[in-house]
C-alpha cells in the first residue's frame, strides 16, 4: 500500500489502488490528472483460457464461508481498509461523507449467509448445479445433465452507490468464475477495499485470486479493444451509464455477450386512501420521501415522479408534507443533499413564475424540493427533487411508466395487485410497497432477469 | 438628457463604436445595467422571481448581476406537452414569464399549431427568435420592434468592422436559407441583402418559409418515442421525409452553384449557415471554381455552430481558404446577444459597448472580471440594449477575455480567439445506474 497522505480537498491528487489477481499492485502510480493509478499490465488482467480459473472447482459451501467471513471483517474493519477508502471517496464522490459512512457501515449486509443462499437457491435452484452436474429428465426417458459452469466476467460497475461494488463481488464469487472489475471515477475505492478485506481474511485463496479491480478511462479503446474479446472473457456485465452501454456494444459479438443493468428511473403512485386521515397522509408522504431520497436520489431506484390520485388540492397537501420529509436524514440520505444544479434552478424558477398551474415547495439548498404540475415536467428531477402530478385514477399514471422505468412504489399495498400487470406490460420491473424501493432483497430478479443465472455458462452432458 | 442605455445604443451610429475609453464606458454600463434591471424586473416575471429568490434588490456592482443571469435553458423550459396537446394559452403564459410580452397583448383565439402561435406573437409587435439545440427543443428569445431596428442599425453600420462595408446595393445575392421565419439568421441575411445586394437580385435556397413545427419535429417525435407512443411507421416516415427534404435542397443548391459559377467575376453576397456554406464550397470546388477566385467585393456571411458534429474539424479553415480575398464578417456571438463581438485586425473579438461581459468560473457562480489582463472562464453577459427580454445570460462557452487595451490600439475588453464549449472539453467518466428517458431513444438527434 502506498503511503500517500491526503489533504482531503478535491484538488489533492488521489491514489487509486489496483488489485490484480487478489494482490495489491505495488508499482509506482502514474499521474492521470485528477488521480494517480498504477500503469496497466494488460496481460495480468486476463486469466488464460488454457487453464481453469483459480476457483472453478472450489465447493460453494467454502465460497459462502469465505464471503460470510469477509462480511464480518468488513463490519469490524480492523485493518482500517474501509476507513481509508472512505477518506479517499469523500473528494471524488457526489455523495456526502455521512451517507457514504452509513453505506460503508452496512456493506457487510450483502455478505450474510441467508442472502447468499437465497441467490443460489432462487436463481439457480440450489448449489448442486454449481458444484457438479445436475441430472435432467427429458421426454422419451432420456437423461441428461447440466452444470452452471464458471464464467469469465468483466464488470463495468457504477459508482453512485457503494453497494454496487459489494453486489458485484458477491455475484462474481458465487459464480466461481474469474472477474475483472473496471472502477468508475465516482467510486474508485469501494471495490478494492472489499477485495483487500477478502484477501486479508484468506490470503491466496482461489476466490481471492479470481478477482482484479483496476481503473482505466471508460471507453478507452486501447484497453477495451484488447480486453473485450471472447478469447479472454465470456460476458461484459455493465451497470447503467448510457455511454458505457453504447460503447460496450462495439465489442459485443459471437462469444462475448452483454449483461446490462440498464440505466433506469423510478416513480411512485399514491392512491386516494392516503387522504383518509392525517396519519395515513403522513405515512404516505414519509414513505414517498424515503423512496425519493435513496442515495440522495443518485440511485436508479430513487423515485422522481409521484402520481397522486386526487384533486390538485390533494396533490398540494401531499406535496407540502413530502417536501418536509425530504429534508430528513435517513440511513442512505442526508438532511441536506446537493445544492440544486443551475440548469434545474432555471427550469424551476420558470415554473415558480407560473402559479397556479405549477407550484413549488422548498428551495435550492438541497433540503428537498417538490413541484406540483399538471403533467410530468420535461426535465429529469435530480438531487432530492420530486415532481408530484395529480391523476384522476392510478390507472392513468400507468401511461407514464415505460421501458426506462425500473421501480414503482405504490401506496397503499392493497393497490399493487390491480396495477402490477399493467405496469409490467409497460416495461416496469419492480412494483414495491411505497417506502421499500431502496435495497433489493437478494434472490429476486434484478432489472427483469436473474443475474446469477445469467452470469453462468450453462453446459450440458446429453 | 437621455438615459445611459440610450446613450450606449446611440454608439452604433457614432463611427467610433468600439473606441470608447474603458473607464468611462464601465461607469455608463453600470448605470445602464441598473436601468435595465429596474425596467425588466417590472416586465419579466422570471427576473422578478430570480431577484426575490436571490435577494438582489438593486445593482450596486457587476457582482449583483451574476445571480440574475438566465441560461439558454430558461428560454426552452416550456413543457413540450403544451405543444403536443395544443395548450397555446398556457404556452403563451410560459412565454410571458420569460419575456416582456404581456398575456393580454396576444390573441390566441383559434391557433392551430406552433407556427401560428409564433405568428400571433409577431403580429402583436414582438418577435420570438428561435434557436435549435441538439435535443430538437427550440428556445424562444423574444425581441420587440426596437430590438429589431437596433439589429438593423448594427448590420448597416458595422458589417465587416473594423473596415465597415458601405451600405450600397451592388451585389448579386444568394441566401442559403428559407425565405422567411422567426430566426435571427434568416432576418439578418435578408436585411443584409436589402442593404448590400441589388434590388430583386437575390436568389433563395427555397421559397418556403422556415416552419417552427418542422424544426421541432424531431423533438416532438423524440418525445413520442420516449413515451412509447410513436409507431415504427411514423419513425420510418420521419427518416424518409428528412431524406427527401435533403434531396430537394440538393437540387436547389445545384441551381445556386450553377449561378454562382456563371457570375463568379461579379461582386456577390453569399449568406448561409456553416453547414450550407460548407456544402456550397465543396460543390463550387467540384465545378472548378478555385479557392480565392471570387470577386473581392463579394460579401460572405456564415455562422452557426457545428451542431451534431456534422462537419469536418477543419471546416472553418476550408471556408477561409475558399473565400480568401473576399469581404467576410468575423465575429463571436450568439442569438442571445444583439450584434456580435467583432474581430479587429489582430483577430480579437471586441465586445460591443451595449454588452457587459461577465467572465464566470465554470459553475457560473463567481465573477472573475479583472481590472486588467486576461482571464479564463465561462462567458456570460448582460446585453443592456434589449427591450423584449432580460439580456442577462450565461453561455456554455469557455473563453479567454482580455480586459487590457488590445494590440490593435483600441480599449478592451476583447474575447480571444480560443473559444471552446465546456461540453466539448471532456466528460467526467462517472457512471451511474440512474437515467433519463433519453437513454432509450436511439438517434433522431439533428
Amino acid at each position: 500500500m502506498s503511503g500517500t497522505t491526503l489533504g482531503g480537498t478535491a484538488a489533492a491528487p488521489v491514489t487509486v489502488v489496483h488489485v490484480i489477481r487478489g494482490e495489491v499492485d505495488r508499482s509506482t502510480p502514474v499521474d492521470l490528472g485528477r488521480f494517480a493509478a498504477p500503469a496497466l499490465d494488460l496481460d495480468r488482467l486476463v486469466w488464460p483460457r488454457t487453464e481453469p480459473g483459480p476457483a472453478f472447482h472450489v465447493p460453494v459451501a467454502e465460497i459462502v464461508d469465505l464471503l460470510v467471513e469477509t462480511g464480518e471483517a468488513l463490519k469490524a474493519d480492523r485493518a482500517g481498509l474501509l476507513a481509508e477508502a472512505l477518506e479517499r471517496m469523500a473528494p471524488v464522490s457526489p455523495l456526502p461523507a455521512e451517507v457514504l459512512e452509513r453505506a460503508y457501515a452496512v456493506l457487510w449486509r450483502s455478505f450474510q449467509r441467508p442472502g447468499l443462499y437465497a441467490q443460489i437457491d432462487h436463481e439457480l435452484g440450489g448449489a448442486d448445479v454449481l458444484d457438479g452436474w445436475r441430472e435432467v429428465r427429458l421426454p422419451d426417458d432420456r437423461v441428461a445433465a447440466t452444470r452452471a459452469f464458471p464464467p469469465r466476467l468483466v464488470h463495468i460497475i457504477a459508482g453512485n452507490a457503494p453497494g454496487v461494488a459489494a453486489m458485484s463481488v458477491v455475484r462474481g464469487a458465487l459464480t466461481k468464475g474469474v472477474n475483472l472489475l473496471k472502477l468508475p471515477s465516482n467510486d474508485l475505492f469501494t471495490a478494492t477495499a472489499i477485495l483487500r478485506t477478502m484477501a486479508a481474511v484468506a490470503p491466496g485463496h482461489p476466490v481471492v485470486r479470481s478477482f482484479s479491480a483496476a481503473y482505466w478511462r471508460g471507453g478507452d479503446d486501447v484497453v477495451e479493444s484488447a480486453l473485450f474479446r471472447p478469447q479472454f472473457f465470456d460476458k461484459l456485465v455493465a451497470w447503467g451509464g448510457e455511454s458505457t452501454i453504447r460503447s460496450a456494444l462495439k465489442y459485443v459479438g459471437p462469444g462475448f455477450e452483454l449483461v446490462s443493468f440498464d440505466p433506469k428511473t423510478s416513480i411512485s403512485m399514491i392512491g386516494r386512501e392516503a387522504f383518509t386521515s392525517e396519519e395515513s397522509l403522513a405515512r404516505a408522504a414519509d414513505a414517498g420521501a424515503a423512496d425519493a431520497t435513496f442515495f440522495n436520489q443518485q440511485a436508479c431506484v430513487a423515485s422522481r415522479f409521484q402520481f397522486v390520485e386526487g384533486s390538485w388540492d390533494d396533490a398540494d397537501r401531499y406535496a407540502a408534507l413530502l417536501c418536509e420529509r425530504l429534508g430528513v436524514a435517513r440511513e442512505f440520505s442526508s438532511a441536506i443533499g446537493p445544492r440544486v444544479a443551475a440548469e434545474l434552478r432555471e427550469e424551476i424558477d420558470v415554473l415558480r413564475s407560473m402559479e397556479p398551474e405549477y407550484r413549488v415547495w422548498g428551495g435550492y439548498d438541497g433540503r428537498g424540493l417538490v413541484i406540483r404540475s399538471p403533467e410530468p415536467v420535461d426535465f429529469h428531477p435530480d438531487g432530492k427533487i420530486v415532481d408530484v402530478v395529480p391523476v384522476a385514477a392510478l390507472s392513468e399514471a400507468v401511461t407514464h411508466a415505460g421501458v426506462a422505468t425500473q421501480t414503482v412504489g405504490v401506496y397503499p399495498d392493497t393497490r399493487k395487485a390491480e396495477l402490477r400487470d399493467a405496469l409490467a406490460c409497460a416495461g416496469v420491473q419492480r412494483v414495491v410497497s411505497l417506502g421499500r424501493a431502496g435495497g433489493m432483497p437478494p434472490g429476486l430478479s434484478h432489472d427483469g432477469f436473474y443475474p446469477l443465472q445469467r452470469l453462468m455458462r450453462w453446459v450440458n452432458d446429453e | 438628457m437621455p438615459g445611459a442605455r440610450e446613450q450606449i445604443r446611440s454608439l452604433v451610429l457614432s463611427g467610433d463604436t468600439f473606441d470608447q475609453p474603458a473607464d468611462e464606458l464601465r461607469e455608463l454600463q453600470l448605470e445602464a445595467a441598473r436601468e435595465t434591471f429596474t425596467a425588466h424586473r417590472e416586465r419579466v416575471p422570471l427576473l422578478r422571481t430570480r431577484a426575490t429568490e436571490t435577494g438582489v434588490e438593486e445593482v450596486t456592482g457587476l457582482d449583483d448581476l451574476v445571480p440574475l443571469l438566465f441560461s439558454h435553458t430558461s428560454y426552452k423550459s416550456y413543457p413540450v406537452s403544451l405543444i403536443t396537446a395544443g395548450r397555446w394559452d398556457r404556452l403563451l403564459r410560459w412565454y410571458t414569464t420569460v419575456s416582456a410580452v404581456e398575456p393580454g397583448d396576444v390573441d390566441m383565439d383559434g391557433v392551430r399549431d406552433i407556427d401560428e402561435w409564433t405568428d400571433r406573437i409577431t403580429a402583436a409587435g414582438h418577435r420570438p427568435y428561435i434557436t435549435s439545440g441538439t435535443s430538437g427543443k427550440v428556445s424562444f428569445l423574444n425581441c420587440d420592434a426596437s430590438d429589431l431596428s437596433f439589429l438593423h442599425d448594427i448590420l448597416e453600420h458595422l458589417t465587416c468592422w473594423p473596415d465597415p462595408l458601405p451600405a450600397k446595393p451592388t451585389r448579386r445575392g444568394y441566401l442559403l436559407a428559407p425565405a422567411s421565419g422567426p430566426m435571427r439568421s434568416i432576418d439578418g441575411f435578408r436585411w443584409h441583402a436589402d442593404v448590400f445586394a441589388q434590388p430583386g437580385e437575390t436568389r433563395l435556397l427555397t421559397e418556403d418559409p422556415m416552419r417552427v413545427s418542422e424544426l421541432m419535429s424531431s423533438a416532438l417525435l423524440r418525445r413520442r418515442i420516449a413515451e412509447g407512443a410513436a409507431t415504427p411507421q411514423e419513425i420510418s416516415s420521419f427518416e424518409t421525409a428528412s431524406e427527401s427534404r435533403e434531396g430537394e435542397l440538393g437540387a436547389a443548391m445545384a441551381r445556386i452553384v450553377d449561378d454562382i459559377a456563371a457570375h463568379r467575376d461579379e461582386p456577390l453576397l453569399i449568406a448561409g449557415m456553416n453547414n450550407q456554406q460548407f456544402t456550397l464550397i465543396q460543390a463550387l470546388r467540384a465545378r472548378g471554381v478555385a479557392d480565392g477566385s471570387l470577386h473581392p467585393d463579394t460579401l460572405v456571411l456564415s455562422g452557426g455552430g457545428n451542431k451534431g458534429r456534422a462537419l469536418p474539424d477543419d471546416y472553418q479553415q476550408q471556408l477561409t481558404a475558399f473565400y480568401d480575398g473576399v469581404r467576410r464578417v468575423r465575429s463571436y456571438g450568439m442569438t442571445e446577444l444583439q450584434g456580435s463581438c467583432l474581430a479587429c485586425e489582430q483577430g480579437n473579438y471586441h465586445v460591443p459597448p451595449w454588452v457587459i461581459p461577465l467572465v464566470l468560473d465554470e459553475p457560473g457562480e463567481k465573477l472573475l472580471n479583472p481590472e486588467q489582463g486576461v482571464v479564463e472562464g465561462r462567458f456570460a453577459f448582460l446585453d443592456i440594449s434589449l427591450e423584449g427580454r432580460w439580456g442577462g445570460l450565461i453561455s456554455g462557452d469557455r473563453v479567454f477575455v482580455d480586459f487590457s487595451p488590445c494590440a490593435c490600439g483600441r480599449p478592451g475588453p476583447a474575447v480571444l480567439p480560443d473559444i471552446r464549449r465546456y461540453g466539448d472539453l471532456g466528460g467526467d467518466d462517472k457512471i451511474t445506474c440512474a437515467a433519463t428517458l433519453d437513454s432509450y431513444v436511439r438517434g433522431m438527434i439533428h
